[in-house]
């Protein structure tokens, strides 16, 4: 007890240079801290992108395919001349198709769109500009009048059979569209910016929607009511409930031309995707733009595009991508964190010399003190063991404050190794794991440092000391 | 062979490593309690080379020196300097950056540990108390060494070599370094040791004046 006891007072009386090997082996453990959680973290943000990556992809008109597959038709105009008139019309590819794409064995996720019209007896549009009027739900006399034209033929070199009669078939009092999509907040418009939740909350279950200001307005909605909808198309007749739960603010729309936009999108309301089979409205519009398919990795990209065609992707369509360097992103953080590695390893090098150094230093220092003590009668087992607690004391206490410093010093220099735009540092451990290595170190250093203790220890004989003081 | 006999040198020869010539040759001596023995020769002589065999700090090179009949080179050396003897070295050799208080509870805990018996509870008084009765009052002895002077240090480090109540006491040139009114009260107290304490004394002294204080003077390296 005596041994440790005068350890411990040793390290106070040569006070200064102890607070130099004590700052010496902080830095070192700090830095070992630094280097390890630095490792950890990037390795765990390594793994998470690992499994995040994946290779966005959209499917829509491939127009050089349309352009060989023009249609030409001749048309009589009004004067009675005759001009041609190429058209392509794409084959249209219903939900199903989309929804069964999304089931793809190659696919980490997906994002389906769609929206289907409503209408309902306790809601009602914005006003809109009288010069603007909703097509859905005219008439044919209704449609030739808003295109002036006198022939139905005349239509539909304008707009296709098909879509005039799908514009008829809608009930005339039509409100608006419920956009269904997988994840609202991707929605474009959100993703941008240019739509902002204001109130409440996103749409999360089935039957939960998300409308505009105006429309609340109009309507005196409040977050939590809720009102019925039927579907928009003539046949449908199925009453169902929605429950609001958010509101939204469309920046975009009222910075630009906000007379076109009301009446045109602020009647819509953004809900998930279940709620379009909730409603299971007859009218379904897929939203091509917005649906998106995330494939795994690379090599899946032509065997998803296979698959994709095999279930009903026509061949007017064509897979539209960006491969995202996966290398390009992942290498800077590996050689960030290979950098720390030797970064440390260095500095555990040269601190450990520098250590010994001045741990040589002092039994130099202190042989006169250890000549004393043996010349007293102290065993040199003793001495050794006197020194050796003095090394561990001090080591102990820079562990705990080099982990400590270790700790707080982290974030700041991942921050500013990390390569830009790469959100690293929530991918610090909050374990203690990284403790034991550094401790482990730590009890390394100590040890180094009574070993040398003891070998000059023993190469000194106490006899010296009656030459020593002379 | 006379009872009081603590140390008996026995045809001692001593050479130190790695040399030939005899720093000791053959020499022989007798140690006896409650006396001073005073040592002398030209420098070099061997004087502190035959401290430093007595202190057993080194072994022998031939012939045997016996401590109460048994010989040095068969004991452990470090707990017969802890309990069997006191060394007071010329340079003092305290730990300059403790007190005296501190180097010598520090004297008595390596004594403690070789199987000493000292009391524990009151130690520190029993030490301030000591000092004070060789004129160490307790503020000089509660200061650094470093900042005592020379004579008061000397004091001290006889103090450390008595902390254990050892029987034999030894001394290389205790009052090297002091001035003569210095030189003769340290002298004192080592004559007051022998004659009063019953210690085994040796002291190392190159002064003449001071050979009167040895009850045997001996000179070393004289017969050569
Ligand atoms: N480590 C050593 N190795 C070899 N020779 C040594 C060693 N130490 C001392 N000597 C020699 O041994 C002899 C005796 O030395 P010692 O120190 O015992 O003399 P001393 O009588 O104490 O002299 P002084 O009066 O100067 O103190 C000297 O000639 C010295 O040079
Ligand atoms: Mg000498």
């Amino acid at each position: 007890m005596y041994i440790f006891k005068n350890a411990c007072k040793n390290l106070m009386r040569n006070g200064w240079r102890n607070t130099l090997v004590a700052v010496i082996l902080t830095i070192m453990l700090a830095a070992t801290t630094v280097v390890l959680l630095l490792r950890d973290a990037a390795g765990a943000w390594i793994r998470d992108f690992q499994n995040s990556f994946s290779i966005e992809t959209t499917m829509g008109v491939d127009w050089s395919y349309a352009e060989k597959h023009m249609q030409t038709q001749e048309v009589t105009n009004e004067d009675g001349s005759v001009s041609m008139v190429s058209t392509f019309e794409p084959e249209e590819v219903p939900m199903e198709v989309w929804d069964k794409i999304a089931t793809s064995q190659y696919l980490k996720k997906a994002q389906l769109a769609a929206c289907t019209g409503f209408v309902s007896d306790e809601l009602q549009a914005v006003k809109m500009d009288e010069s603007l009027s909703r097509m859905e739900g005219m008439t044919l006399e209704e449609l030739m009048d808003l295109f002036g034209v006198k022939t139905e033929e005349e239509l539909y070199t304008i707009m296709s059979k098909k879509d005039a009669e799908r514009i008829m078939d809608f009930k005339k009092d039509m409100i608006g569209q419920i956009y269904c999509v997988s994840d609202p907040k991707l929605l474009y418009e959100f993703a941008n910016g240019m739509r902002e939740l204001s109130e409440g909350r996103f749409c999360e279950k089935a039957g939960e929607v998300i409308v505009c200001e105006e429309f609340a307005k109009t309507n005196n909605l409040r977050i939590g009511d809720t009102f019925t909808v039927e579907g928009a198309r003539k046949g449908d007749h199925d009453v169902r409930e929605l429950k609001l739960v958010g509101i939204f603010t469309d920046h975009y729309a009222k910075a630009n031309a906000a007379d076109v936009w009301v009446g045109v999108s602020a009647s819509d309301m953004v809900a998930t995707y279940e709620t379009l089979s909730y409603l299971g409205f007859s009218d379904v519009y897929p939203l091509e733009e917005s649906i998106h398919y995330y494939v795994k990795d690379t090599d899946s990209l032509p065997l998803f595009e296979e698959e994709a065609r095999s279930m009903g992707l026509p061949d007017s369509y064509s897979m539209k991508y960006e491969i995202e360097d996966y290398e390009s992103i992942v290498n800077p953080v590996e050689k960030m964190s290979d950098f720390a590695a030797s970064f440390g390893g260095i500095t555990l090098l040269v601190g450990t010399c520098v250590l010994v150094v001045l741990m040589i230093i002092n039994i130099r220092d202190r042989k006169y003190e250890i000549g004393v003590l043996r010349a007293i009668g102290m065993k040199k087992s003793h001495v050794a063991r006197g020194i050796i607690y003095e090394s561990f004391t001090i080591v102990g206490f820079a562990a705990v404050l080099g982990v400590l410093l270790g700790r707080l010093l982290v974030k700041p220099v991942l921050r500013f190794a990390s390569p830009s735009n790469m959100e690293i540092t929530k991918f610090i451990g909050e374990d203690m794991r990284f403790t034991f290595p550094v401790v482990g170190t730590a009890l390394g250093l100590a040890l180094v440092c009574g070993i040398i203790g003891i070998f000059f220890i023993t190469r000194y004989e106490p006899m010296r000391i009656f030459r020593s003081a002379q | 062979m006379n009872t009081q006999s603590i140390l008996k040198v026995e045809n001692v020869s001593y050479h130190y490593e790695k040399t030939t010539r005899n720093v000791i040759d053959r020499m022989s001596a007798e140690f006896e309690k409650g006396k001073l023995y005073v040592l002398t020769g030209r420098s070099g002589a061997g004087k502190s080379t035959f401290l430093s065999l007595l202190a057993g700090l080194d072994k022998v090179s031939s012939g045997k020196i016996l401590y109460k009949g048994k010989n040095l080179c068969d004991m452990d050396a470090d707990a017969y300097r802890a309990r069997e003897i006191g060394v007071v070295f010329q340079g003092f050799n305290l730990l300059k950056n403790c007190s005296a208080v501190e180097n010598i509870l520090l004297s008595r805990h390596i004594s403690e540990q070789s199987g000493a018996k000292l009391d524990r509870e009151k130690e520190r008084e029993e030490v301030l108390s000591d000092l004070s009765k060789i004129g160490i009052d307790p503020s000089t002895a509660e200061r650094k060494v470093m900042h005592i002077s020379g004579g008061e240090q000397q004091r001290i480090s006889i103090a450390r070599a008595l902390s254990h109540d050892p029987d034999i006491v030894i001394a290389d040139e205790p009052t090297g370094n002091l001035d003569a009114e210095n030189a003769h009260a340290i002298m004192k107290i080592f004559e007051h040791l022998a004659h009063d304490k019953g210690k085994c004394v040796i002291v190392v002294t190159h002064s003449t004046d001071l050979r009167s204080y040895g009850d045997v003077v001996m000179e070393i390296g004289a017969k050569r």
